[in-house]
């Protein structure tokens, strides 16, 4: 009997510690569509092939991610959340982001639009655990408190 | 005595569970039985309706009559369209950007997202040649050049300028000069990439609200027709995209009098390009 507790409590703690350590939960749909209407801008969720053309992210190494951009080539507005468990290819797809984000910036601050390159420089990209978040807008700041109040 | 009425009881407790879980399984099955036949309705149902489709998409079928007068289903036009854009290039500023993320949409047609788009918004003519932060490629910032080493498409289509005709009226500027810029540019794309065709776009006109001195569709005019009788010199295929849209560019097709709205990307861009393919 002694040995069946033990063997549980073992269990539970093994199960605990990946919980607490290893990979992180979002449901990117859900979260997408709670903080999209939060920008002015019309968002276009960009496809698969545009993902891997642009960024040079595989979304087969994903587990779940939404890439979206204003369809408007002088906004900066931008939602990008995705979860990626390899941690390798996670490095890699974050310098990929800060590629694009230092890209964007250059462009908007050549094009003469100063308040739309603020936004992109005030951004910041976010790796919590295997989930890694980015956006640029002006509520940027609650819309990122939104996404780390949506990862369990 | 006792005993015998535990035995009893213990019995009739056997029985009434025994009869409660037959009465369970039996909703449960009846339940399962009910959800497979509605199921099966429903499949019936789209296979009916999915046959009613094709037999009407047989008696409709959509031929068209190409420029050779052979006919071509709506199915092989765009499997000839899809073909001819699979993988190939799209190089621009921010109105090619605009057409990249209209590729991304759902209303998008197939094709338009198998297209590799190098655009970069703010880029000129000659900066594409000397930028080490061209348009991003997967993830990688590089000088353009080196991009379509890489790629190697079979086709390239650029559509720059826009960015340098505000200001051609200043001392100093001139069409002629831009024009001359931009062979060096071609010639420097046909030396990254010698094996592609590269078809040289021209450049849309803007709204009549946003004319000024400084900016005029009738120097826009002037740099496509210049484009056009270098062609052949440069070994290029001039597109005249422009002449889709007149004089001037229409107010419901663009968002601030130069850039394009979703419904130019659908209503002209896609159709033209549409038309291209066939052509070729």
């Amino acid at each position: 009997m002694k040995r069946l507790l033990g063997f549980a409590l073992a269990v539970s703690i093994a199960l605990l510690s990946t919980g607490c350590g290893g990979s992180k939960e979002i449901n990117t749909t859900t979260v997408y569509d709670g903080i999209s209407p939060m920008t002015d801008a019309e968002l276009v969720v960009m496809s698969d092939n545009y993902i891997s053309n642009y960024y040079g992210i595989d979304v087969a190494d994903l587990q779940q991610y939404v890439f979206a951009k204003s369809e408007d080539p002088k906004t900066a507005d931008t939602i990008i959340i995705f979860k990626c468990q390899d941690k390798e290819k996670r490095k890699t797809y974050i310098t990929a982001l800060e590629n694009a984000v230092n890209q964007k910036y250059t462009e908007l601050s050549n094009y003469d639009l100063p308040e739309e390159a603020k936004l992109v420089k005030d951004s910041k990209i976010v790796e919590d655990g295997d989930i890694v978040y980015i956006v640029i807008a002006e509520n940027a700041k609650d819309m990122n408190k939104i996404i780390k109040d949506s990862i369990s | 005595m006792n005993k015998s009425k535990r035995i009893y009881g213990l019995f009739a407790l056997m029985v009434f569970i025994i009869a409660i879980s037959v009465s369970i399984d039996g909703i449960r099955t009846e339940k399962h039985k009910k959800e497979q036949d509605f199921v099966q309705a429903e499949q019936t149902t789209t296979t009916e309706i999915s046959t009613e489709s094709t037999t009407a998409d047989e008696d409709n079928t959509d031929d068209e009559e190409t420029t050779e007068g052979t006919t071509i289903s709506p199915e092989e036009k765009a499997k000839k369209v899809e073909e001819f854009y699979t993988g190939q290039v799209f190089l621009g500023d921010s109105i090619m950007s605009g057409f990249s993320l209209y590729a991304s949409k759902m209303e998008a047609p197939q094709w338009l997202n198998n297209i590799i788009f190098l655009a970069k918004t703010s880029w000129k003519v000659g900066e594409v040649l000397t930028d080490n932060s061209g348009p991003l490629y997967k993830g990688n910032v590089q000088n353009v050049t080196v991009t379509l080493d890489e790629i190697k498409p079979q086709r390239i289509f650029v559509c720059l300028g826009i960015n340098e005709m505000n200001g051609l009226g200043s001392p100093g500027y001139s069409v002629e000069k831009l024009v001359n810029k931009y062979g060096e540019m071609i010639e420097g794309i046909k030396k990254a990439a010698p094996q592609s065709k590269v078809y040289v776009i021209s450049i849309t006109p803007c709204t009549a609200e946003k004319e000024n001195p400084m900016f005029s569709n009738a120097v826009i005019d002037e740099f496509n027709e210049a484009i056009s009788s270098k062609s052949s010199e440069w070994g290029v295929e001039f597109v005249d995209l422009a002449a889709e849209f007149g004089d001037v560019l229409a107010p419901e097709y663009s968002s601030d009098g130069v850039h394009h709205t979703n419904k130019s990307y659908k209503e002209v861009w896609v159709p033209f390009f549409e038309e291209l393919a066939l052509e070729n």
